[in-house]
């Protein structure tokens, strides 16, 4: 299997102000992610883990290390196209339908013509959206929305997928039909990076784990690896709070 | 790339700037069409209509004023508009989801940033040039082809003036990200700054005359599209000299773009 995602030494300090102090949020994280790879990213708000994936979607510049795609480093640019993502709290212009939306990024993604409508037909109805295609954004409930970011992701056939928070707002069956699709993106190669607060969908999902605290990559590994059966740690919950210093608030 | 100018036409069209600055026009050419008449003698005007009553006074006098409406307060209303419509245009851009979404595609943050810039360029250019041919029409018709000449020049020189400002509008908006903070400044730059540039002869100070060459010259494009309006020579060597500060504009504004880190 090759190495898909990498991350050497990477470090990103925003500067808040001109005299402002830097904030570090990531410092020096090495890991590396294999294609067909589901990588959960855990960490508590503020870790680290969103400005981890826009480093690799090249909309944040890192101020150390290096970031590779595909072997490459990510300011090349020649991953495009093969690259997916969904962000964090997903929206479109109000005026926009969801059609509208995916013909618009599928454009942007080279589709054209009649490759174009077969895509945006085929995510569409994938993603349980075909009645309300043609409904402005702006009258869809939040799970319907998100579920328009997922087909958005999805529309150009990446190979890799970068997922902040995919099944937040959806209803159960739809969160089901997610873990699914990303199952069966899986088994097919496609290496997806996922970032998620849900313990309990991760630990169904993943095959491997990174745990970000403050910036720094505190724990990584597959379940097997975190709960080792020599301590007292039982679920991954039980392993993020430990990293996370948090144990302290446990029952 | 001209997906994404497609995209910004779409959703510019019913932005509030377009939808007054297309209020606007409709209502100037609607009260033009109803409300006023021109007789015409052997080329000469005789009498003016307005609202169905001569004009008593001397025509001497009208016809400034109507002129003064048309080549003044109607370019700068049109203009006020357009300029703040362009202030929230690269300010939105950076804080616009699908923005993330379409720089992981195959399209540029340069070309996003030209997209932008090209898509309300043309969505301003076709409300100019939408508002100046129909109202050369009108003019045309009620004038008996008396009036109108040079009418059509204007959705021209008006649109390159916007796109100095838009350029102008483009690199403020990296620099500070602030939309009020951009229409107002670029306001000030078209209302007030320009003009008063504008003002400096070869006999101004040194320093006057070096501040004067560093900003566009807007005192002379506005005056090129006042003269389109009234049929006199348009001088348009302004948007000539224009041409280095709008690729430096954008040259800057697209350097810091490069730079930013997205939300």
């Amino acid at each position: 299997m090759s190495v898909v995602v990498e991350a050497r030494s990477l470090s990103k300090a925003y500067r808040s102000g001109v005299r402002g102090r830097p904030i570090q949020a990531l410092e020096e994280v090495s890991l590396s992610v294999e294609e067909g790879e589901i990588f959960a990213v855990l960490g508590l708000n503020g870790a680290g883990k969103s400005t981890f994936t826009k480093i690799f979607l090249d909309l944040v510049r890192p101020s150390g290390g290096e970031a590779l795609l595909f072997g490459m480093p990510v300011g090349q640019h020649r991953w495009k196209g093969l690259v997916g993502y969904l962000p964090e709290l997903f929206s479109a212009p109000a005026f926009a339908t969801p059609r509208s939306v995916l013909r618009y990024l599928g454009g942007i993604h080279g589709l054209r013509g009649s490759r174009l409508n077969q895509r945006v037909d085929s995510q569409l109805e994938t993603l349980g959206l075909g009645d309300v295609a043609d409904r402005r954004v702006s009258s869809l409930s939040k799970g319907t929305i998100q579920r328009v970011g997922i087909a958005q992701a999805l529309l150009h056939e990446p190979k890799v997928l970068f997922l902040d928070e995919p099944t937040e707002g959806l209803d159960p069956a739809a969160q089901r039909m997610i873990r699914t699709l990303m199952k069966a993106l899986s088994e097919s190669g496609v290496t997806i990076i996922l970032n998620s607060h849900l313990l309990s969908e991760v630990e169904r999902l993943a095959h491997r784990v990174a745990i970000l605290h403050r910036g720094r990559l505190k724990a990584m590994g597959d379940l097997a690896a975190l709960l080792p059966p020599n301590q007292d740690l039982h679920t991954l919950e039980e392993v993020f709070m430990l990293h996370t210093s948090l144990t302290d608030q446990r029952p | 790339m001209i997906a994404a100018i497609r995209h910004t036409v779409r959703e510019n069209v019913a932005q509030p700037f377009v939808i007054f600055a297309i209020i606007l026009v409709v209502a100037i050419l609607g009260l033009s069409a109803i409300g006023i008449s021109m007789k015409y003698e052997n080329g000469v005007l005789v009498a003016v209509e307005l609202f169905g009553n001569t004009v008593d006074q001397d025509l001497f006098l009208v016809a400034p004023a109507l002129t003064s409406v048309f080549s003044n307060i109607v370019p700068a209303m049109l203009m006020f508009l357009f300029i703040i419509g362009a202030s929230f245009v690269h300010v939105g851009m950076l804080q616009h989801p699908l923005t993330s979404l379409s720089l992981i595609g195959p399209l540029s943050r340069p070309g996003l940033f030209i997209a932008k810039y090209l898509g309300v360029w043309s969505l301003v250019t076709s409300v100019l040039a939408f508002f100046w041919v129909l109202l050369w029409l009108l003019l045309l018709i009620k004038s008996s082809g008396q009036l109108g000449g040079s009418l059509l020049l204007v959705p021209i020189s008006a649109s390159l003036e916007f796109a100095v400002l838009l350029s102008f509008a483009g690199l403020i908006a990296m620099i500070i990200q602030n939309s009020t903070a951009v229409a107002i400044i670029s306001l000030g730059m078209y209302f007030y700054v320009g003009p008063l540039l504008g003002t400096a002869t070869d006999s101004s100070p040194a320093f006057v005359k070096i501040i004067a060459a560093v900003f566009p010259p807007i005192a002379g494009m506005w005056a090129a599209t006042r003269d389109c309006i009234l049929g006199n020579p348009a001088d348009f060597t302004p948007f000539l000299r224009a041409v280095p500060h709008t690729v430096v504009m954008l040259l800057s504004a697209l350097i810091i773009f490069q730079r930013k880190d997205l939300s």
